[in-house]
């Protein structure tokens, strides 16, 4: 298929006696967004330090394009952008200054440098911003001087820590789009601890949690995984359990706190237009009736638990 | 790569006013110590009398010039420098001098480099020196 641009095998980390990161190993397409998920203190920044050769490996390796960070530095560097999860910003220069600065740094051409920043500038909404000092910006247009310096050499890799963080809501949609059309030309690799930012701009997807990898998967994977086969019925006058089991493809019916039930159905079947039709013929007085979204946390719950059955990694199939 | 960190370094020190203030002042104290040195150059050769006593401005300027700049930068490059490393930490802009393809001695040496170029500046004035042939020794 598809030749990989970043690969890290095994990589690990120890602070101390704690591993930050544990045998994580992991491969980027080219051309593909990969997000990288996980909570708070997961390992998700620690991991893209080490991607990005901020933060020695105690252990594996990684390699950008075949080139392996630690034997060849340089090489590998060019061929990265990476914007780390506090900018790295120099407050006193003007945009201008600061994205040419960076430009130079990443080997572009001194006769190309003019127009790597104007390229970059007009990729990120910044033309207006030119001259500027960048600690009079706001601070989304500040995120997007972060990002503008990470793809002014265009890299094969843009490797972007918690890029939305702080972000009021219209600045986040913006940053969203951007990175949405840095993906095209670029492999993107992007943390974050939303999971709705994850369906929106990704096409693959990983959750870390306490160092280790314990899903990944395509994003329909995880929609999968997150929707189910599961429907969040409201009634107020409750009928039987055993009428809404005699439903065809009912699998099973749990109680909720709130007293809703959750009706887990078998593939290929929506029994929705059946509860709707009895509920209405039987008067039980139906007042809710959605998909059930598991929430987040859920499914960290889940996936971490059935990690401590395998004590590995495990790959989700569809069910 | 190491002049581009150096060009950086330079730049960064000439956007803020502290850069042009530092150079001001140093430039004022030497200055200011240069012409003290001419003064008493005449005062002191004056009060000698027989040719064995008199040497030339160049060496007695120089004396008073250079003994106190040694002194003076003694304070001004440690102040100066002291940041260049730790200032990048703590604003949190190492992490983008090690994503780009350089390596930590070029980092380094590019620094230095950046500085001493910075204090380069205060010798200009040998150049206006050399062309009056103050510098000639002989």
């Amino acid at each position: 298929m598809t030749e990989a641009t970043l690969s890290a095998v095994d990589l690990s980390r120890q602070f101390g006696d704690n591993f930050a990161v544990k045998d994580v190993s992991f491969h980027l397409n080219k051309g593909e967004v990969l997000g990288f998920l996980g909570p708070n203190g997961a390992g998700k920044s620690t991991t893209m330090r080490m991607l990005t050769g901020n933060l020695a490996p105690t252990q594996g390796c990684v390699k950008i394009c075949g080139i392996d960070i630690i034997e060849n530095p340089k090489e590998a560097k060019a061929l990265i952008g990476y914007l780390p999860e506090i900018r790295p910003l120099y407050k006193e220069f003007t945009v201008n200054e600061f994205l040419g600065i960076a430009a130079r740094f990443h080997k572009v051409k001194s006769s190309y440098v003019h127009k790597a920043v104007e390229a970059a500038k007009d990729k990120c909404g910044l033309a207006h911003m030119s001259n500027r000092l960048i600690e009079n910006l706001s601070n989304g247009y500040q995120q997007r001087v972060g990002i503008a310096q990470a793809i002014i050499h265009n890299p094969e890799i843009v490797i972007l820590d918690e890029p939305t963080v702080g972000l009021d809501p219209i600045q986040i949609r913006e940053i969203r789009k951007l990175i949405k059309e840095i993906g095209k030309k670029h492999s993107v690799i992007l943390s974050t601890h939303i999971l709705p930012e994850v369906e929106m701009v990704c096409d693959r997807v990983q959750i870390i949690d306490k160092g280790s990898l314990v899903f990944h998967g395509s994003i329909e994977d995880l929609k999968q995984h997150r929707l189910g086969n599961k429907l969040l019925v409201g009634f107020s006058k409750p009928p039987a359990l055993t009428k809404l089991k005699s439903i065809k493809g009912v699998e099973r019916i749990e109680k909720d706190e709130q007293g809703m039930f959750v009706i887990k159905f078998k593939d290929k079947y929506l029994p929705a237009e059946e509860i709707v039709d009895l509920a209405s013929k039987g008067g039980w007085g139906l007042y809710h009736i959605a998909p059930h979204v598991t929430s987040l946390e859920d499914i960290f719950v889940q996936l971490t638990q059935v990690q401590n059955l395998d004590n590995q990694t495990i790959e989700v199939k569809k069910t | 790569m190491i002049i581009n960190v150096a060009r950086k370094e330079l730049q960064s020190l000439f956007a803020s006013p502290m850069g042009w203030i530092i150079l001001a002042l140093l430039m004022l104290a030497f200055g200011s110590f240069y012409l003290q040195g001419v003064n008493n150059y005449f005062e002191v050769m004056s009060g000698s009398i027989r040719p064995a006593e008199r040497v030339g401005v160049t060496i007695f300027v120089g004396q008073t010039v250079y003994g106190i700049a040694s002194f003076l930068m003694l304070f001004a490059v440690p102040l100066l420098s002291m940041g260049l490393i730790s200032g990048e930490r703590k604003s949190q802009t190492l992490p983008f001098l090690f994503s780009a393809p350089i390596s930590l001695t070029e980092i380094v040496v590019g620094k230095f480099l950046g500085l001493i170029i910075f204090l380069g500046i205060l010798t200009i004035g040998f150049i206006y020196e050399w062309r009056k042939g103050a510098l000639e020794w002989e």
